[in-house]
C-alpha cells in the first residue's frame, strides 16, 4: 500500500504555499461593515418570496397548458 | 439566389425564402455548394425518424455558405487552390434533403449586430480553410421529429454549447427527453409538447430553465424587465404563446412620436425564418405571449429578479450609509423622475466580468480590486444605471454590485460592490468584509451588457 499523503489543514489554506497577494483592500473592522439589518433581511426575503411564488405558479401552471391539441406547434 | 430557391426550397420554401433574403441583406454576392456534407443533426434526424419511413431520405445533407465577394473563377478551377481566405464569410445553412422542412442548422450573421445579444461564434472548414461567424444558430422544425417546441430547446442547446461549452445536444435526444412525460399524442411524429415539457426537455440536457406566467409576474416586474435581463445576459429566452414557440435573441429600443419608448425583440422563429424583428410584442401575430422558459447554466441558482433585489438593496443602503455629497446625489437621483436611474441585471462569467473592466472605462485601483476578488464562475452584476444613456448606448453605469449566482438563499451576501468613493469586498470563507477608500471620482463606465456600446471620444494627450 502506498504511504498516505498528509492532508492540506483545512484551516491553513495557504499551507505549504506563498502567502496570498496583496489585495490593497483593508479588513473592515467587525461590526463596521455594511450588514443588512434585520428588516431589511425580512423585507428582502418577503420579496424574493413573492418571486418564488410566481415562478412556482408558473412551473405548475405549464403543466397544465396545452392539453387538448393546444401544444405549441 | 432564385435558382437557390428554386432548387432547395421544396414544398414549403417560405423559411430558406427567409434565409436567403436575410443573406442578401447581409450583402452576399455569392454562395458556395458543399454538396454531401455529413451534418450531424441531420444525420440524427435520419437516424431517428427518416430512415423509418417508406420514402428515401439521403442520409447527407448539403451547406450553402455566404460571402460577401462575388464569385472568383479559383473556387470553380480545379487546376488552382481555393482562396477564401480573408474573404467575409457570411454564414452557412445547412439544407436537409427534406422538400417538406429544407432549413436545418444555420449559423448567420445578425443585420444589426448591436440588437443582436445572445451571439456565439461557429467555426466551419471549407476547402480546409477555417471561417468564422458569429451570430445565433437557426434551426426549422421538420414538423416530424421536432416541432416549434423542440426546436426551441435545439436553438438554445447550440448557443449554450457554443457559448457557455455546454453538450452539443442533437434533435434525437431532446425529442427523447420527454418520451416519458408524454400527457398527449405520440412521441412520432411529435404533435408538439406542453409547456412543462419543454421545461423537462431543457433540464435532462443541462440546462434546468425557469419558467415564468407572463401574466402574473411579480408586482413591479414586467415583460420586457424580466426578458432584458437574460437577454442582457446572453442567454436566449424561448415565448410560449397559446399555440407556439419561439426564441428571443436580442432587442432594441426606440421612441415614437410622442416620445414614448418602445422595445423591439428579436426572435428566431422555426415557422418563418431568423432574426425576425417583433415591432410590438404586445399585438403579436401568435397572440399573447403566455409563458417564458429562460434554460440556464446549471451554477446559475440565483434567478435574476432575485440578485437585482440583493444587490439594489446593497447599493441603496450603501449610497445611504456612505454619507458623502455624491453618494447623496444619486440616491436622491434614484427616486427622482426627472433623472432616470434604472438597475440593470446581467449574469456572466465572473473572469469576462474581469476581464473587461479596463476596456470597460473602469480605473486602475477599481480594476484591481475586483480582479483580485475571489468570485463564483457566474456572476450577477447589477448595475446603477442612468437611463437615457443606457439607451443611447453610452457609459451608464453610476454603481454596481456583483452576486455569487449560486448564493444562499437565506444568508444573503453581496461578494463585492462600488459606490462613489470606495469599492467594497465580502470574503466568504471568513465572513469577514475588506474595503479601498478614498477612491477618485469614477466616470460613467460601460455595462457588461453593452458589448456594443458607443465609446466616448479619447481627449488628446
Amino acid at each position: 500500500m502506498p504511504e498516505e499523503a498528509d492532508p492540506i489543514d483545512p484551516a491553513d489554506d495557504s499551507a505549504g504555499f506563498a502567502q496570498p497577494i496583496g489585495t490593497g483592500m483593508e479588513p473592515v473592522p467587525p461590526g463596521a461593515g455594511a450588514e443588512f439589518s434585520a428588516a431589511t433581511v425580512e423585507r428582502l426575503r418577503n420579496r424574493l418570496d413573492q418571486f418564488d411564488a410566481v415562478r412556482t405558479r408558473g412551473e405548475v401552471e405549464s403543466r397544465s397548458a396545452h392539453l387538448g391539441g393546444q401544444s405549441p406547434r | 439566389m432564385p435558382w437557390l430557391l428554386d432548387s432547395y426550397g421544396g414544398a414549403r420554401p417560405r423559411v430558406l425564402q427567409a434565409v436567403l433574403a436575410h443573406a442578401v441583406a447581409l450583402g452576399a454576392r455569392s454562395a458556395v455548394i458543399e454538396y454531401r456534407y455529413l451534418d450531424p443533426d441531420w444525420r440524427n434526424e435520419h437516424r431517428d425518424f427518416y430512415a423509418s419511413t417508406f420514402r428515401r431520405y439521403p442520409s447527407v445533407a448539403h451547406r450553402l455558405h455566404f460571402f460577401e465577394e462575388p464569385p472568383d473563377a479559383d473556387w470553380i478551377s480545379s487546376e488552382r487552390p481555393a482562396t477564401i481566405q480573408g474573404l467575409t464569410y457570411l454564414g452557412y445553412c445547412v439544407l436537409r434533403p427534406v422538400p417538406a422542412a429544407p432549413v436545418g442548422r444555420t449559423m448567420l450573421r445578425p443585420l444589426q449586430s448591436a440588437d443582436l445579444t445572445c451571439v456565439a461564434r461557429d467555426r466551419v472548414n471549407l476547402f480546409g480553410t477555417e471561417l468564422t461567424v458569429d451570430g445565433a444558430p437557426f434551426i426549422a422544425q421538420d414538423a416530424q421529429l421536432s416541432r416549434c417546441a423542440q426546436t426551441t430547446t435545439w436553438v438554445t442547446a447550440y448557443y449554450h454549447h457554443l457559448k457557455f461549452r455546454g453538450p452539443r445536444v442533437l434533435p434525437g435526444a431532446i425529442a427523447a427527453a420527454v418520451a416519458n412525460t408524454l400527457e398527449h399524442g405520440r412521441q412520432l411524429p411529435s404533435p408538439g409538447l406542453t409547456i412543462g415539457q419543454m421545461a423537462d426537455a431543457a433540464r435532462s440536457i443541462g440546462l434546468p430553465p425557469l419558467v415564468y406566467p407572463l401574466r402574473n409576474l411579480a408586482e413591479g416586474e414586467s415583460v420586457p424587465t424580466m426578458v432584458c435581463r437574460y437577454l442582457n445576459s446572453g442567454i436566449p429566452v424561448t415565448i410560449a404563446t397559446r399555440a407556439h414557440a419561439f426564441v428571443l435573441v436580442g432587442y432594441s429600443r426606440s421612441a415614437d412620436a410622442d416620445g414614448k419608448k418602445l422595445i423591439h425583440f428579436l426572435r428566431h422563429d422555426d415557422e418563418t425564418g431568423p432574426y425576425q424583428r417583433v415591432e410590438h410584442w404586445l399585438l403579436d401575430e401568435h397572440g399573447p405571449w403566455e409563458y417564458a422558459i429562460v434554460p440556464l447554466p446549471a451554477k446559475v441558482y440565483l434567478p435574476g429578479e432575485n440578485a437585482e433585489a440583493i444587490g439594489g438593496q446593497r447599493l441603496r443602503d450603501e449610497l445611504d450609509r456612505t454619507r458623502t455629497d455624491e453618494a447623496a446625489q444619486l440616491l436622491a437621483r434614484l427616486d427622482d423622475p426627472d433623472h432616470p436611474l434604472s438597475f440593470r441585471s446581467t449574469v456572466v462569467l465572473s473572469n469576462e466580468f474581469k476581464n473587461t473592466l479596463t476596456a470597460r472605462l473602469y480605473p486602475a485601483d477599481v480594476a484591481a480590486a475586483y480582479q483580485r476578488m475571489q468570485m463564483s464562475r457566474f456572476v450577477w452584476v447589477v448595475e446603477l444605471t442612468d437611463r437615457n444613456l443606457r439607451d443611447a448606448r453610452q457609459p451608464c453605469v453610476l454603481a454596481e454590485a456583483v452576486i455569487d449566482a449560486t448564493d444562499h438563499i437565506r444568508d444573503l451576501h453581496v461578494l463585492g460592490w462600488r459606490v462613489p468613493g470606495a469599492v467594497w469586498g465580502w470574503l466568504p470563507d471568513e465572513d469577514r468584509q475588506t474595503v479601498r477608500r478614498n477612491l477618485a471620482p469614477v466616470p460613467l463606465t460601460i455595462s457588461i451588457a453593452q458589448p456594443h456600446v458607443v465609446h466616448p471620444p479619447v481627449s488628446p494627450g
